[in-house]
């Protein structure tokens, strides 16, 4: 006997035509495999529609925005190490690119030690030298600038001075004041 | 889609944490009896369901208002258990009375024997969903709890229409298969019971 065309039947979902059903009917009442899938399946079917759906603990809503606040916070650390890691190799090849192009330049005076030497020696006395130059240049300024002008130019440059230095701070404090007042 | 509904979802978009929160209260139930069904054991269902609705904050933007927010949700939820299920990590299906103490009752206050019998069948319920494969289980559990059609199904699980059809047909015939042995045993045991 033909047991999977009835099977199919059985087990299919679409609604049968007459011919079918008649079909079907027909060969149950002949077919005891086919009676009992048929049965088993009525059995199945009503164990599922009569189990009721489940609910999860009380207070479920609260665990999941507890959770949810760890994993906010997991991904900060996770995003900021990720930051400071591509910060740092940033870093890392930009000292590298320029140990490389320093070694590139001064490779001459590495194969040489000597000369390497002489011209450190050079440079610092040719800094020594203009240093001097512009502690010279200051010191003449100094003792000519003050007889160029009367003493009553001082007196007013100092007090205008003295003026815009006690208007800066009070705007700094009016404007420190109004930015904490806005804070919740 | 419900107008609430949208509202909130619009709200998730803004960057509202508060309107999640509410879709939470209003979808747990599914949710959760979805993961149940599919892992069989409370702690995992639980922890399942929990990850689906994080799984559904975090790619909320990608979410196609056209479609069921529920089934977008079922359908995150399935390939979650499915996922679960495949790397062995659920010790599934457990007969444990305190794990059966977090299900709700229909009755309030439900008599014992109403309790036991309730619990006995969400047992042989989850005995039967366990011989299935996860994918299958999926697709009964849609169908049988959630009343789903096979496009449903099959946008939820990423099958198509006819694998939907096939996997169903084979599911079935394993439960049919399954009540049947499982009242053997029973006749079997009632017997030697009876004998001794």
């Amino acid at each position: 006997m033909n047991h999977k065309h009835f099977e199919d039947l059985l087990l299919s979902d679409k609604p049968l035509s007459p011919d079918e059903s008649y079909e079907l009917q027909d060969h149950l009442q002949k077919c005891a495999q086919c009676r009992n899938l048929k049965e088993n399946l009525e059995s199945v079917e009503t164990l599922f529609a009569t189990t009721p759906e489940l609910e999860p603990r009380l207070g479920f809503s609260n665990r999941w925005r507890e959770r949810l606040a760890i994993e906010k916070k997991t991904e900060e650390i996770f995003r900021n190490r990720w930051q400071s890691l591509i910060l740092l190799v940033l870093i890392g090849n930009g000292l590298l690119i320029a140990l490389f192009i320093l070694g590139f330049q001064f490779s001459g005076y590495f194969l040489n030690p000597s000369q390497l030497l002489l011209s450190m020696i050079a440079r610092f006395t040719s800094i020594y030298t203009a240093l001097n130059i512009i502690l010279e240049i200051i010191l003449v300024l100094f003792q000519t600038i003050p007889g160029v002008f009367p003493p009553i130019f001082w007196i007013m440059s100092l007090t205008l001075m003295m003026v815009t230095c006690f208007l800066w701070f009070v705007l700094l404090n009016r404007l420190d004041f109004s930015r904490r007042k806005v804070k919740p | 889609m419900t107008s609430r509904e949208s509202e909130w979802l619009e709200a998730v978009k803004r960057g509202d944490d508060e309107a999640f929160s509410h879709l939470v209260d209003a979808y747990q139930k599914p949710v959760y009896n979805l993961c149940y069904r599919m892992l069989g054991n409370v702690n995992s269902a639980e922890d399942a369901a929990q990850e689906t609705f994080l799984r559904a904050y975090k790619s909320i933007s990608r979410y196609d208002t056209s479609r069921s927010f529920v089934t977008w949700l079922l359908s995150i939820a399935s390939h979650y258990c499915i996922d679960q299920l495949r790397k062995k990590h659920i010790q599934s299906f457990s007969t444990d009375d305190e794990e059966y103490a977090w299900m709700a009752p229909v009755d309030p206050n439900p008599l014992p024997e109403t309790v036991i019998t309730m619990k006995e069948k969400q047992a042989q319920v989850q005995s039967l969903l366990s011989v299935l494969n996860p994918k299958d289980r999926a697709a009964v559990i849609l169908r049988y709890w959630y009343g789903y059609s096979y496009v449903e199904i099959g946008n939820a699980l990423s099958l198509t229409v006819s694998a939907v059809k096939s996997r169903l047909h084979r599911a079935k015939r394993e439960l049919a298969k399954t009540w049947e042995y499982q009242k053997t045993g029973m006749l079997a045991n009632g017997r030697v019971r009876n004998e001794s």
